[in-house]
């Protein structure tokens, strides 16, 4: 009788034990998953709020303090560390037609924020920044068409880009099971968003 | 006790085989719905940039048909910019844009979006797509943007050309910025010095009536070429008055905005001070005094003037600012403002937040 018993129990742990590691491939994915879309959401509203702010006219806050107030309002994510902000402003004020629409835009100017790391713009990398501290961009380089937005601008409409970027690594890369075919591919730690105010 | 061995063996698996479907359909619905807070987000963004737009929009044009049409049109480009057609799988549609006109100035835009999105495991509970809508809304009160008056005085000095060519910058600096007036309300006239004793009016004042031609202005903006030199700024402080004055049917505002890269090198032909080395800077004060007097704030755009001894000092004294020496400071006259720029990317800025603020908050955003 309890040699019988003991049987069974071990014959359960068996089973339990095949099945904790395709568990545990769909919880750490999904976990990995999960954060990865919550760091996408805060990302997107940082960079709303962002260029929402710095879109307006009776501007009371600087760039910085734009940055600043948005960069401290998105925890658990670290910006100050892992993340950085960039707000890019674009003038449409080339090849417009004779209405004066259907511009495209020129980058006139790039503040980066005072913290974070790095950013890497997907509309224009500054060349060099201003060792003033201002976080201001000392040289935009050749001025190229912002593509999203040619022929799409009035004549001197301006439009502020906010970009956010936080890289957060995942728990597990690229996952190969190695049976039953179950493969997983590795989420991209740089995370990106962007907004056009 | 064999035969009941037997049965619970792969027990487990069984209820495990059982139950997959209806964890992986809770667990898909988590995903799911963290998926579609995320396109929400996305939504969100995209469809308050596009309402901004369209409020800024909808103050282009000359009839209230066209400043709709601009106004829909920016709308859409700005959603396009920025949600991207195959964001996340999800299918976005700017549904509506309902624009209302509240008395002459103001203005209501709604705008209605949707985004649906098919699930992936939530199917397993039935749930094939998730829709999410957003309706965000900008107010613009009535008579927060009352019409200005405002007389634009460009130095096109040759300091401008040499040694450095800064004209192209200048001029597409201006062009923006006589860009943002309403062509049907406000006025705008174009003054410009830069030989010895000449300001020409190259656009007056429209009076009677409202509105002034932008392609006008822009074409004589971009007509400008190098003069030969001599900073008379008294003289064109001399005719923005006169411009100025000449109005019988004033806008709520009247003010001057002095573009310059140097310090006044010329006096008035009728100078009070004849002979007198400091002639042109005593004019100009005087005429810019007579400005102020007469009620109309001075503001001004300094580019360059680093170089210049005492020529910032002089822009602060003529806008009576904060900043201007106690000599030159009148508590009782109109207050301007001073921007400089040291480059031709800042100058464009420096002229659009250069006048007096139309509005506490000409747009207001509500979801």
């Amino acid at each position: 009788m309890r040699n019988l018993l003991s049987r069974q129990d071990g014959g359960a742990l068996i089973e339990f034990a095949l099945i904790l590691p395709l568990l545990l491939a769909c919880a750490l994915p999904v976990f990995d998953y999960m954060s990865n879309i919550a760091a996408q959401t805060v990302l997107t509203n940082a960079a709303r709020e962002t260029a929402n702010l710095a879109k307006r006219p009776a501007q009371t806050l600087t760039l910085q303090e734009i940055m600043n107030q948005v960069g401290d309002s998105t925890p658990p994510f670290d910006m100050k560390n892992n993340g950085s902000l960039l707000i890019t402003k674009i003038v449409g004020n080339r090849g417009c037609d004779a209405r004066g629409e259907q511009c495209s835009g020129s980058v006139v100017e790039q503040t980066r924020w005072g913290f974070g790391t790095t950013p890497v713009s997907k509309i224009l990398n500054c060349l060099s920044w201003k060792p003033d501290g201002s976080g201001q961009c000392a040289n935009l380089g050749a001025h190229p068409d912002v593509a999203l937005l040619s022929n799409r601008l009035y004549q001197g409409q301006i439009v502020m880009v906010a970009e956010a970027q936080y890289t957060q690594t995942p728990l597990v890369a690229a996952l190969n099971l190695g049976f039953m075919g179950i493969s997983i591919p590795g989420l991209d730690p740089h995370l990106y968003a962007s907004a056009f105010f | 006790m064999k035969p009941s061995l037997h049965k619970q063996r792969g027990g487990v698996m069984i209820l495990f085989a059982l139950c997959l479907p209806v964890l992986l359909g809770v667990l898909g619905l988590a995903l799911d719905s963290s998926m579609a807070y995320l396109i929400k987000a996305k939504l969100s963004a995209s469809a308050d940039a596009a309402v901004l737009a369209a409020g800024e929009a909808s103050e282009r044009g000359a009839s209230n048909p066209e400043k709709e049409r601009n106004a829909r049109d920016a709308a859409t480009r700005l959603f396009n910019a920025n949600f991207p057609s195959s964001f996340l799988g999800a299918t976005v549609g700017l549904d509506r844009i309902d624009i209302r006109w509240l008395g002459t100035t103001g203005v209501n835009i709604t705008l209605s979006a949707h985004a649906t999105y098919a699930t992936t495991l939530g199917r397993l509970l039935g749930q094939n797509e998730l829709r999410v809508n957003v309706a965000p809304q900008v107010t613009k009160n009535n008579g927060s943007s009352n019409p200005v008056d405002v007389a634009l005085v460009m130095d096109t000095s040759d300091s401008l050309v040499s040694p450095d060519d800064f004209m192209p910058e200048v001029k597409a600096a201006v062009n923006d910025y006589a860009s943002q007036f309403q062509t049907a309300t406000d006025r705008l006239a174009l003054i410009q010095f830069g030989i010895a004793d000449t300001a020409t009016v190259e656009v007056p004042f429209k009076t009677p009536g409202f509105g002034f031609d932008l392609a006008e202005v822009q074409r004589k903006v971009n007509g400008f070429s190098r003069d030969n030199g001599g900073t008379p700024t008294a003289l064109a402080l001399r005719e923005a008055k006169q411009q100025l004055d000449l109005i019988n049917s004033p806008g709520s505002m009247q003010y001057v905005l002095i573009f310059t890269d140097g310090a006044p090198s010329w006096e008035l032909p009728d100078t009070p001070y004849p002979g007198d080395r400091k002639a042109p800077e005593k004019d100009a004060a005087d005429m810019a005094e007579a400005l102020r007097l007469a009620g109309y704030p001075i503001y001004a755009v300094g580019f360059n003037l680093a170089k210049r001894p005492g020529a910032i000092e002089q822009l602060h004294c003529w806008a009576n600012d904060q900043f201007a020496q106690s000599s030159c400071q009148r508590p009782a006259q109109p207050v301007g403002q001073v921007c400089l720029s040291t480059d031709a990317a800042s100058l464009s800025d420096c002229l659009q937040k250069s006048g007096p603020s139309r509005g506490a908050s000409p747009l207001v955003l509500t979801e």
